[in-house]
């Protein structure tokens, strides 16, 4: 019997180990999901100050809206309401910044404009940044390199309201090539160059240091040695091996692109997610807090599996735990 | 086998987004064209047959709250005093005048109004607006909470004696009933609407219904509000604009940037640095302080009035305003100028100064403050404790910077330090510091609205004095302009000589808008209207 079983292949029986590792991953995102929600909710009470300060309410009305949303109870029966509610799949409405509106409605709404622009700038970095790593690798110490170092490093050094800003003054303001609101036609394109400029730029160096290692490797050498021609030598087996640790960078910058970027969202009026990491800590609108929070950590879970499993096809030997 | 596959996956995942973000940005930017097409000239506005249109900076998101019970920054107010209005209105001029109101009968004591409303008022929806819909307004904005819901305080009852006819009874006369009810917190709601919407209610276009000159018909949320005039709306042959584009922003050097650029034509924020083409400037009705906590949970040291006059006599006011560039006009008493009676004669004319603001008599201020700091037992700063100085942003902590420096100077005092705090509001309310900034502005020009802050129980100071509660009820209780005036400088002397707070400054209202292109801004105490622009 044993020997039927081993018939039917042993590609069938790592197919299964992947399989069941996969839901081991996921029972174990879930987890850290949960504790995700936990740290959250409690420090996110820590902070002083709630949802409904302002600067002319007065004391009597506060306590008339937090009895409303049950703020005045003790955090712990607030966290086990929430918890109840999120099983349910409801996360509640905004306090603060979209009053009234449901959050799942904001998020999802707001995640598909990010999703949008995000997609594109990924684009821009994946098809401009890896070529070009490529190149400065491959000529290394040669012009083209120099050129591409020096850029990627002003690249990677100047904050991004640094580039909003000069963007929209030189492109919006006085050259008037671009409107400055997300809105207008041509609109996306400077928030697009804001987000995808640091990635880009990162990904030009890590492909360039990745290529740079490989091509050292023995089995390089080997090829060479034995006649390959150098096209196969370099596109089809450096330029492979070479790809491993930018894969592990572009899950993470996958999910932090998506999701978008505080200071081009803000700057060019744009109506994603990514402003609100920062405005629903600072308005203590609690429930928007938590609702971005487990977006962009189930997001970020999702991004690393996937990667895991692409290194598990790229390179079999890295492990998976 | 595998390296095909590898490939195979990769290309997949490129082409697809490659795709998505292909055809998402086609999307986009077909849709604009269309827009684009119907003739955007270089100011950014669009002049079709229908008539004038425009486009404005409506502040953030969070600012632009379109249900008038729970709208509390001037951003969300002005914008709902398009889409809805009261018994009064403002006019072309900023007046307040009747509204929804034909008439108003106000008896004897001024203490019961009588209004009639027109005939020939509808919400959106087609259904007349009715006497109840302000019964049933009033009634919400006391259970929404909002910032204003005691707005209304001096009401004592109002009843729909039938759907065309509101009698209002007040607690006291209430000379100003006009400027509240013209207030987008006194408006009218529909019952209707507000049930079926729930927490909903008025978050987007077909969430309300309006009784204003403007309906909202769109609203993308986090990016902008579009308010189209309303036809059937009584007065539309005197709206001149036809369609608004509130633009959401939150950076102000965007807003300055998109007016330059001639994208907007308003904006109410801006970077608050260097001399901007288009700035205009309004009288203020604030007065920006430095509030001492007086309260339980405050330092002792500020227990006592003569250090708290004395930190406020050592503050050399016209340097601050120099500091900031902006026009303000030096405080020497609590309520701000520009609060007329009836013939024109100014509230701060019948006031003591709390101390001069003469720039000569600066050196005198500060050797009193230095022998009432003496008095107090600190000569010189010795023994002074560390104090904190709280503010809630950038520009308010150079302010507060200046002010320190100068009780380090004058007094001696190096033991203050400015912060800014994260949930400065809540810390304020909840007396939890010991020197805060505090800005009031007022909501319409009436003293009362200034001098209620210092009412016990309503100051964030923890200010409580019987004389100056008995003054204040006292101002409010008499219909007497005169009568009031007499007891509110009562306010302002008891103020003075305990000093819970050091005024600054008033400063004044300050907006960019496009003067060069267009005209008719209503612009009211802090609020504006853009029904009635024209272009130039």
């Amino acid at each position: 019997m044993q020997l039927v079983i081993d018939t039917k292949g042993k590609d069938w029986n790592i197919k299964m180990e992947l399989f069941q590792k996969i839901v081991k991953r996921i029972i174990l995102a879930v987890f850290s999901l949960f504790v995700i929600v936990t740290i959250t909710f409690f420090l996110m009470n820590l902070i002083p100050g709630d949802p409904f300060m302002s600067e002319k309410a007065n004391a009597e009305a506060q306590a008339i809206l937090r009895a409303k949303y049950g703020l005045d109870q003790p955090v712990i029966v607030q966290y086990g309401r929430y918890l109840s509610n999120l099983f349910q799949g409801d996360m509640g409405n905004s306090y603060v910044l979209q009053k009234g509106r449901a959050i799942r409605e904001i998020v999802t709404e707001s995640f598909a404009v990010s999703m949008q622009l995000g997609i594109r700038a990924l684009c821009t970095a994946i098809f401009v940044g890896i070529p070009f790593g490529c190149i400065a690798g491959l000529w290394k110490d040669k012009k083209p390199d120099g050129v591409i170092r020096v850029i990627s490093a002003i690249g990677i050094s100047v904050p991004g309201y640094v580039v909003a800003a000069i963007l929209m003054l030189i492109l919006g303001v006085q050259l008037k090539l671009f409107p400055i609101s997300y809105n207008k036609p041509g609109g996306s394109i400077m928030p697009i160059i804001t987000l995808a400029l640091y990635p880009t730029c990162y990904l030009i160096r890590l492909t360039r240091a990745s290529i740079l290692e490989v091509l050292n490797q023995d089995y390089l050498r080997t090829e060479r040695a034995k006649g390959m021609s150098e096209f196969v030598v370099i596109f089809i087996h450096a330029l492979k091996n070479s790809l491993i640790p930018i894969i592990t960078y572009l899950g993470p910058l996958t999910a932090s692109v998506l999701t978008g970027g505080f200071v081009a969202e803000s700057v060019f009026n744009v109506p994603g997610l990514g402003r609100y990491f920062v405005s629903a800590i600072s308005s203590r609108d609690y429930t928007l807090i938590m609702g971005t929070t487990i977006f962009y950590a189930a997001l970020i879970i999702t991004m690393n599996l996937v990667c895991d499993i692409l290194y598990q096809i790229v390179d079999p030997r890295i492990k998976m735990d | 086998m595998k390296k095909k596959l590898l490939s195979a996956m990769l290309c997949t995942v490129m082409v697809a987004g490659m795709l998505s973000g292909c055809g998402s940005s086609a999307g986009t930017e077909t849709a604009a064209e269309t827009t684009a097409a119907e003739g955007t000239t270089a100011e950014g506005t669009t002049a079709s047959a229908d008539g004038l249109s425009f486009a404005v900076c409506g502040g953030s998101e969070d600012a632009m709250v379109l249900d008038t019970a729970r709208a509390g920054t001037l951003e969300g107010l002005s914008a709902c005093r398009h889409l809805y209005e009261g018994l009064y209105k403002l006019d072309q001029e900023g007046n307040t005048v009747l509204g929804q109101a034909a008439s108003v009968d106000i008896s004897e004591d001024g203490l019961t109004y009588t209004f009639t409303l027109r005939d020939d008022i509808t919400w959106s929806d087609g259904q007349p607006v009715v006497a109840g819909d302000f019964v049933y307004g009033w009634q919400y904005l006391k259970e929404s909470a909002g910032d204003y819901c005691d707005l209304l305080s001096m009401i004592s009852t109002s009843e729909a004696t039938d759907d065309k006819t509101l009698v209002v009874t007040l607690a006291y006369p209430c000379s100003y009933l006009p400027s509240v009810l013209a207030f987008p917190s006194a408006y009218p709601v529909r019952q209707d609407i507000v049930e079926a919407n729930g927490d909903a209610y008025a978050t987007d276009p077909d969430k309300a219904v309006y009784n204003g000159a403007y309906a909202a018909t769109e609203w993308t949320h986090q990016e902008s509000v579009v308010m189209t005039a309303r036809d059937d709306y009584y007065d539309a042959a005197n709206i001149t604009a036809k369609e608004i584009t509130w633009q959401l922003m939150t950076e102000t050097s965007t807003m300055l940037a998109s007016f330059q650029s001639g994208d907007i034509i308003y904006s109410d924020s801006y970077p608050e640095e260097g001399v901007l083409t288009g700035l205009q400037f309004a009288s203020g009705y604030n007065t920006y302080c430095a509030l001492f906590n007086v309260g339980e949970n405050g330092p002792e040291v500020l227990k006592d009035a003569n250090v708290r006059k004395a930190l406020s006599l050592a503050i050399d006011r016209n340097r601050l305003v120099s500091i900031r560039n902006l026009d303000d006009e030096v405080a020497n008493t609590y309520a701000p100028g520009g609060l007329t009676d009836e013939s024109g004669k100014e509230f701060n004319s019948t006031v003591t100064p709390w101390y001069s603001t003469d720039e000569a008599d600066y050196e005198a201020n500060c050797e009193e403050a230095k022998a009432l700091l003496a008095e107090a037992g600190y000569a010189d700063g010795e023994g002074f404790p560390a104090l904190s100085y709280i503010v809630n942003n950038d520009g308010r902590r150079e302010i507060a910077e200046a002010v320190i420096s100068d009780w380090k100077e004058v007094l001696g005092i190096d033991t203050v330090t400015v912060e800014i705090v994260d949930s400065f509001f809540a810390q304020r309310q909840e007396q939890d510091y010991d020197i805060a900034y505090f800005g009031w502005y007022m909501d319409y020009p009436d003293v009362s609205n200034m001098m209620y802050t210092f009412v016990s129980g309503a100051s964030d100071s923890g200010y409580a004095n019987e004389e100056y509660d008995a003054a204040y009820n006292a101002a409010t209780a008499t219909a007497d302009t005169a009568e009031q005036w007499t007891n509110y400088a009562k306010c302002e002397e008891l103020l003075a000589a305990e000093a819970p707070v050091a005024p600054l400054f008033h400063s004044q209202n300050s907006y960019l808008f496009n003067s060069d292109s267009y005209d008719g801004l209503v612009y009211y105490c802090g609020n504006f209207y853009f029904g009635y622009v024209t272009e130039k």
